[in-house]
Parts: C-alpha cells; structure tokens; sequence
C-alpha cells in the first residue's frame, strides 16, 4: 500500500474499497473479542474459513473476524448480513456528517446467531447464506418470554442500547484498515485539515460536544484540551490510558481489540487540537490482544500516511508509541501513568498536584492525558459535529458511556446507554432482570473504588453529577449486581481489600487507613466488632476520603461508605445479633438440615469433606457444628433444600 | 508577587512557592514529617493538611506540594476536617509506629489518644515511610542508593536487593534527616554500620588526631563534586581537607592537590592558625574562606 498524499487520495481509496465490498452478496462476521474466543469463536470462525474456500465462495462471501459485540454471555456470536437488505448503513462510508440518525448507533441488521458451535458452520452457511433461510435453533431466545429475535437490533439487550462507540466492532474486522475505512473510518482527521484549521475550532467543537472524561473522573475534555492547547512549551504529547484495571471492566478492552482505528483516529485528531507531536498508548500486558491489534494498527497507518510526518500531505506530524503497563491498578491514575512511561520504578509514585499534566505531564511538558473511550468519541463528535453528540444524555452528562454489566444478571457483556438512564432501565431492560426470580438488592458502579447503591436508588439516572450525589461514581463503567444472598459488609470488605491490594504505600491514610478499616471490617466478619467500631470505621473512611494524596486513596473508601450510609442496618445485625442476614459471614452462620424436608438419601454425607456430616442410610444425618467449615458443599447437592443457613 | 489569605488574613507571596513556606513565613503552625527545606516536596505524610476554599466547593489539600500561582486563593489551616484529618493520620501512624517519640510528641500535644487504633504490625518498628531517607540519598547526594521496595501495606524502605548499596558512601544524610530515628547508624572499629541498608564502609582518619572523620568514599564524593562543580577555591568551605602549606605559600586553597590532607574540623582549624602564624606579617591578613 502506498502512502495517501492528500485528503482527496483518502476519499478514492474509501469509494474504491466500499466499491469493492458491494460485488459480495454475504458477509459473515464471527465475534473474536476475548469473551467469544473464550467460548471457542476462533474455532467458528477457522471453520467458516474452511468451508468457504472449500466451497470456493470466496468471491461472493466476506468472512469478518470482528471484535466484541458485548453480548459474551452469548457467545460466539455470529452475524450474517446480506447485500440490500441487511446493508446497515448506506451513506456510512462517505463521511457526511447526516449519515446517522441521531442517537441509533451503527447497529446490525443481519440475522443475529448465538452460542454458535464450529458443526453449525455448514448449515448456517448453506441456509443463511447462499438460501435467505434462518437457522431457527441458534437465534436468541429470551429467557424470560422464550421470544426468538432474528437481528441484532431486535434483541432487547441491543434495543435498549444506543452504540455510539461499539456498534462499528461487529462491522469490521480490527486488523484491516481497510475495513475501518468502509465505515467512514478517518473522515474526521479529513474534516479537521480541510475544514477546521484552526486548533482552536477542533478544541470548540469537543467543548460543544459536552463530552467529559470517561476515565472516571468526569472533567470536561474540551477544557483539559483547552487548558493543554494554551500551555507552553517545547513539545506536547498526548496519552492514551488503557491501563484499564477494575475487575470485571473490558470496555477499553473491547474497544482497542475490536476498533484500535477508531482510538488512533481520535488520538491524531487530539494531538493536532492540542499541538502535540508525540503520543502514547498505555497499554496494560495482561492485553495481549489488545496489544496486538493496536500495533497492528499503528502500522498500518504509518504506511498509509494517517500517522507520521506530514499526515495526508498537511504540514501536521504526530508518532504514537505503545507503552505497556505492568500489572499496576494505580498506574490507571493518570500522574502515576506518567512515571511509568518515564520508566521510572516500577511501583508508581503519584505526583503532587498541581501543577496539572496539561501544564506539566510527561518529562515536565505540557501533556494531555484521556481515557480510550474518550478519545473513541471523537472522531464521530467531528464527523458530525458537537451539536449532535450533545443532543443525547442529560444536562451536564452528554453522550453514551459503556457499562461492563456483570454479577447476577441475565444478559452479562457490555452495554453502551445514553447518559441519564435509570438504573432500573439498564438492568432490567438492558440486563434482562436478575436470574431464577431473585430479588434486586444493590448495585456496585464505578468498580471497586465506586459505591454499593441499594434498590430505592434504582431509579437514579446515570449521570456524573447523580452518581456522586449518592456516593458513588461513573468510575471506569463497572457495573455488578447484586441479590439478596450478598452481604454488603462482606462485600464492601471485598472491595476494599482490591484497593488495599493495589495501593502504593506512598500517603499515610491510603496505606495505613486501609489496613485499619480491613482489619475492622474483619471484626464485623467475625462478629466481634462494638459499637464504637462503626463510628472508627465512619471516620477513618472520611479521614482516608479527605486526606489522600491521589485518586485512588480519595475513592477507596466509597464501598464501605455507601454500604454504610444505605446498609447500616447489615452492619449492626453483625455485632447485636452476631448475625449475617444474607447467610454469607462463614463464623456467623451455621448449617442446619430440617429433618421434615430431608429424605435421608446420604449425598451431603458424601459430599462434606470436613466429615461434619454423619448419619447412617435411610437415617437423617446429623451436622456436626464443631467440625463444619460452612463451606455450603451439603446445601449445593442437596435436592430438597433439606439444609437450611441460619 | 501573589496575593493568598491565609485564616482570613492577606499577604503577599512570591508566586510559586507552596502554601506551606507561605503559612510558615507568616508564623502559621503547620505540622510536618516528611516536608524538609532541603527537598522537593514529598506529600507523604499528609499531616501538613490545609483547607482551600472555593466559594462552594472546599478542598483539603496537602499545604506542602500545593504552588501558589493564582491570586486569591482562601487557605484555612485549622478547620474541623482539617484537624480530624490530620488527627486520624497521626493515629494511623501511631497505630504503625506506636513506639516513636516525635509521633507521641504530636499526639499529647493535640490531645489524642495515642491508643485509638491497634498496632497491626510490629510494635517495633520506627519508620513512619516518610520517604526523607530515599529523596535525600537521590536529590541531595546524588547516589540513589536507596528506594522503596514492595508496594501498599508491605511498602518499606530498602537497598537494592536487601545487600549493601554499591552506591552508598555512607554519609548518613538518611539517618541526618530521619525524623523518627529509624535509620542507624553506628561506627566500630574504624568502621561506619548503617544498618537498615546493610552498608559497612571503612572510615577516614584524621590525619592530625587520628579520630574517625568520615567514611573514606564520603571524602571522595565530596572531593569530587567541588571538582566537577569547578568552584573558584574561594567559595568553598572544604569539609574535611586543606592543604595548608599550599595556603601558606599561594595564598589560596588548592582545588586538587596531593599533598591535601584529611582532617577533622578541629585540626584543620589549629592547622590553619599555626600556617597563618608562621607566615612573614605581611602575608597575614589573606582571606582564609
């Protein structure tokens, strides 16, 4: 491939792949994002490969390995889409800014298959493919009304959803620029050097635009680009962060494996608004993949003349570079992230504020550092203009964020909503409700550093400011249900010893209160805190809130605050009644077997290894209390609820 | 110049300099542990808490690392969630070092309880992880020859690979700066122990009395710094060495010479005299700094 000297070379390089791709009739996309190939998608997608060079097909059928959908508890998913009628979006490829109706995202058309196996290759190729058939037993089927969905955006999981940033991943496969490209892939770089010169214009249009950091922290990125833009100094650089660390997050993940071009693309356009010539793209190791396609990426667009000297014939040079992280939850703290770019030990040390990185950030100059999701916003919000990125969310929150809906919940996967629905909306509409009629009880946002909301929150809408009006934040997009078999001292103890974990050591009350607070938390675990415990607990949380020195000291505490605001009740019942109302505290429960309900048929013998349980057959055993590890071994093979938690 | 009130009272700073250097030129008491003149501003300890008040919003922040570069900034140094701050990180510190007196200084003076929060750890131990010790070595003597090792509660202090540091020369500014005394230091045998680091490093004799001055790479290190720093003789306050008959017959400290010797403060003064004494009486009055 030869460089593309100018914009208009872009432009006939676009028609001429779009032309291209129009002479197929079919095309078959296979999910291969990290929780598909999990369940065997690579196997799906070589044995698609196979049988359509088998079948010599390859002039009229497109195989897509695409990144993550975000519907993994379904997976592998594959999507058949066929030339007229499941075209998803006819203008996508000229980079008109009217191209998209307001708000629907990019979604697919095409019949919708999930749970696909390798042997279901064949017939979904010969029935959907060549026929206009359905294959009616790998469609999605709800299972609350046992409903079967044909397409993608008739899944309520999907219908519920506004794809702003994902929808492209199932439309393209992540190694081709080419394919980025064919969905209007670079027109917003094109946009920014033939019609919005000035830095100045790029930096208003974000401003417009409301969009805010997505990292966690929520500040306004046209006035981080603003403040970097007027900042002096000999070189400027722009970071990516995509050291995503919370448990259960993938959502930058998903969006650097399945989509690196569009991360790149809003990089460039940065760096110009900005006036950087330098950039990198913190990466975590535990990514491979991620790695992969983002190095993959970079290359391609170094030979294609998007990144580079004179990008697309302008007289604007931007490089980036892939820095790799390793394994460090604090280095996603963005002056932490810094220091581990300048190579400095290993075990980050976050950096006094201010001055500010926009100010001074990498080796002291003026750096601009946003999360993968933000820079994703913008080519789209340049395509089409702040105005149309600020007509969807709330007032001070615009846009989608992405939300990794895990915990106990029917659809699991990542879900991409508009800023301002309520939590009600994203988990039983989007999420499918909780499983097996259990009840709601909280809900854990902003990952472990976020807050436990219970159910009379549930109609909160999910903005910055609302979320931190109740204690918790946007955080990085965690989002896990929980049920009514959660204890929320148990689990703010979980949460907190993440935070503990990953601490640095450098400030007094990160390091010390959190060692404190787990070792009272451990008291209320045990049944042996006091009174004066809650309130020691209540103040070193405040205390460690007020005082820490960077983020993630500040916003560690949060679990045991919101469980305490919402939950106190949870937490007395642990030390006046010395016991766990969720039956979760191993030294406050004990296992009881109800001899009305117990047939005597000897599995919980069989299956205790602490041998608390006795009993001969056609006997009801007896549990011995003093040998019991509360390991919950009998009640799990027990088919009558014969063992009762007290 | 930069206009900052401070508990509701105006002045004029320099702009630039950090809240704490203003609050304290004024006569303001902030607490410190880990703040020292002679360092970039660590931000450890945070006991040196400050209140910032933005017409709404309120922010505690550490007075140290904070710049004044704006005018009008509103600082409180004692509010309520200052002092409850500062108060519940002096008790976390004391719940990790129960034994340190500095701490328990503080904490009598404030009037907490120094027994709020259990010892979770050893009830031994001395460092608070102020971080002077590492910064000091790096910023001050240039050597790096300590860090911090591990990360969170297991944070410590640490040469590299728990051995004796090859860049440590053993001048003890660890042990000078160490508010809490953790850092040991011992000599025996004409040698100088800094135990935490595990450095053993020879002594340098006085050559006129014979009392252990320094360690031998000490004298080095500094015997190299005044050469790369390429000072006129004149303006330096050589610590240990001069070569005296050199002063005697030029009139000026030598910078490199081998006939320098190594002495103590108090025979490098006698030495001086009895030169200057002996010279002809119209040579007497040469500068001798």
């Amino acid at each position: 491939m030869s460089r593309l000297n100018n914009i208009a070379e872009l432009e006939g390089k676009r028609r001429e792949i779009i032309a291209g791709d129009k002479e197929k009739t079919a095309a078959v996309a296979v999910c291969c994002g990290t929780g598909c190939s999990a369940s065997g998608a690579r196997d799906v997608a070589a044995e698609f490969e196979r049988l359509i060079t088998e079948k010599k097909l390859a002039v009229q059928v497109k195989t897509r390995v695409t990144g993550c959908h975000g519907f993994c508890e379904q997976g592998p998913l594959v999507v058949v889409e066929k030339a007229g009628s499941s075209e998803p979006d006819d203008n996508a490829g000229s980079g008109d800014s009217n191209a998209h109706s307001a708000g629907a995202g990019p979604g697919s058309k095409g019949l919708f298959y999930c749970r696909v196996k390798p042997e279901d290759a064949g017939e979904i190729l010969e029935t959907s493919v060549l026929k206009d058939g359905v294959v009616d037993r790998l469609l999605y089927n709800d299972p609350v009304t046992g409903e079967k969905f044909r397409s993608e955006n008739e899944v309520p999981f999907y219908a519920h959803q506004s794809r702003m940033l994902m929808g492209y991943n199932g439309r393209l496969d992540p190694g081709k620029i080419e394919d980025y490209l064919s969905v209007g892939g670079y027109s917003g770089l094109a946009k920014v050097l033939k019609d919005l010169v000035q830095p100045e214009d790029v930096v208003n249009e974000i401003e417009i635009s409301g969009l805010r950091g997505r990292g966690g922290g929520g500040y306004p990125a046209g006035s981080k680009w603003e403040l970097c833009r007027r900042a002096e100094g000999e070189a400027k650089y722009v970071v990516c962060n995509a050291d995503e660390g919370d448990p259960g997050c993938f959502q930058d993940r998903s969006l650097l494996e399945g989509n690196p071009h569009l991360v790149l693309e809003g990089m460039i356009i940065a760096a110009y608004a900005v006036g950087a010539s330098e950039g990198y793209i913190y990466i975590r190791n535990e990514y491979p993949l991620a790695l992969k396609q983002v190095a993959t990426a970079l290359e391609q667009a170094y030979e294609w003349g998007l990144l580079g000297d004179n990008i697309l014939g302008s007289d604007f040079s931007f490089r980036i570079r892939i820095s790799r992280g390793g394994g460090a939850f604090v280095c996603g703290e963005e002056t932490a992230l810094l220091s581990s770019i300048e190579g400095l030990t290993g075990e980050p040390n976050p950096r006094p504020r201010p001055p500010y990185p926009t100010t001074k950030g990498l080796w002291g100059l003026p750096t601009l550092i946003n999360n993968v999701k933000t820079l994703a916003a913008v080519p789209e919000i340049i395509r089409k203009g702040g105005s149309w990125h600020a007509a969807t969310g709330t007032d001070t929150s615009k846009g989608t964020m992405i939300f990794s809906l895990t915990g106990k919940v029917n659809n699991t996967g990542l879900v991409e909503v508009p800023m301002g629905m309520t939590l009600r909306e994203l988990i039983f509409d989007v999420g499918g409700g909780l499983p097996e009629g259990r009840t709601f009880k909280a809900v854990q946002t902003g990952g472990p550093a976020g807050g436990c909301l219970p159910a009379e929150m549930l109609d909160l809408p999910i903005d910055y400011e609302k979320l931190r009006e109740a204690g918790s934040i946007m955080g990085s997009g965690g989002m896990i249900v929980m049920d009514e078999g959660t204890c929320m001292v148990d689990v703010a103890r979980y949460f907190l010893s993440f935070t503990v974990d990953e601490s640095c050591g450098k400030c007094t009350p990160c390091r010390e209160g959190g060692k404190q607070m787990l070792a009272l938390l451990d008291k209320f675990v045990h049944g042996t805190a006091l009174e004066r415990d809650l309130s020691m607990l209540f103040e070193l949380a405040t205390a460690m809130q007020n005082s820490s020195l960077c983020a993630l000291g500040k916003l560690a505490p949060n679990p045991v605050l919101t469980t305490l605001r919402y939950f106190e009740d949870e937490y007395r019942s642990h030390f006046q009644q010395w016991r766990c109302p969720a039956g979760v505290c191993r030294p406050l429960i004990s296992y009881i077997i109800d001899e009305d309900a117990c047939t005597a048929c000897g599995r919980c013998v069989e299956a205790c290894l602490a041998g608390a349980i006795t009993g001969e057959k056609d006997e009801v055993p007896v549990l011995d209390d003093q040998l019991c590890t509360r390991c919950g071994a009998c009640r799990d093979v027990c088919r009558f609820s014969a063992i009762i938690v007290e | 110049m930069v206009t900052i009130t401070i508990n509701g009272l105006d002045f004029k700073v320099r702009e630039g300099s950090t809240i704490l250097e203003a609050a304290r030129k004024n006569g303001f008491e902030i607490p410190t542990l880990c703040h020292h003149e002679a360092l970039e501003p660590i931000g450890s300890c945070r006991l040196c808490l400050v209140e910032l008040d933005f017409g709404e919003n309120k922010d505690v922040v550490s007075s140290c690392t904070y710049p004044i570069e704006v005018d009008g900034l509103v600082v409180r140094t004692e509010t309520p969630a200052v002092l409850q701050a500062r108060k519940m990180n002096l008790s976390l510190l004391l719940g990790r070092c129960p034994g340190v007196k500095c701490l328990q200084d503080l904490a009598y003076s404030w009037w907490i309880d120094i027994t709020a929060l259990p010892v979770l750890g050893d009830y031994n131990e001395e460092c608070i992880l102020c971080g002077r010790c590492v910064s000091v070595c790096r910023e001050a003597i240039g050597k790096d020859a300590i860090s911090f090792a591990f990360r969170g509660v297991d944070r410590q202090v640490r040469s590299p690979f728990d051995q004796q540091p090859e860049d440590c020369i053993g001048c003890a500014a660890c042990a000078y700066l160490c508010p809490t005394g953790a850092v040991k230091v011992t000599e025996e045998e004409g040698r100088r122990f800094i135990a935490p680091w595990k450095s053993d490093l020879p002594l340098a004799r006085c050559e006129g009395c014979g009392i252990p001055v320094a360690t031998v790479d000490t004298s080095d290190c500094v015997d190299q710094k005044i050469q790369e720093a390429g000072l006129p003789p004149e303006s330096l306050r050589p610590l240990f060495k001069t070569g005296v008959s050199e002063i005697a017959s030029t009139g000026s400290v030598p910078v490199k010479s081998d006939e320098r010797e190594l002495l103590c403060p108090r025979c490098r003064r006698r030495r001086v005299t009895e030169s200057v004494a002996r010279l002809p009486r119209e040579k007497q009055d040469l500068p001798l700094r």
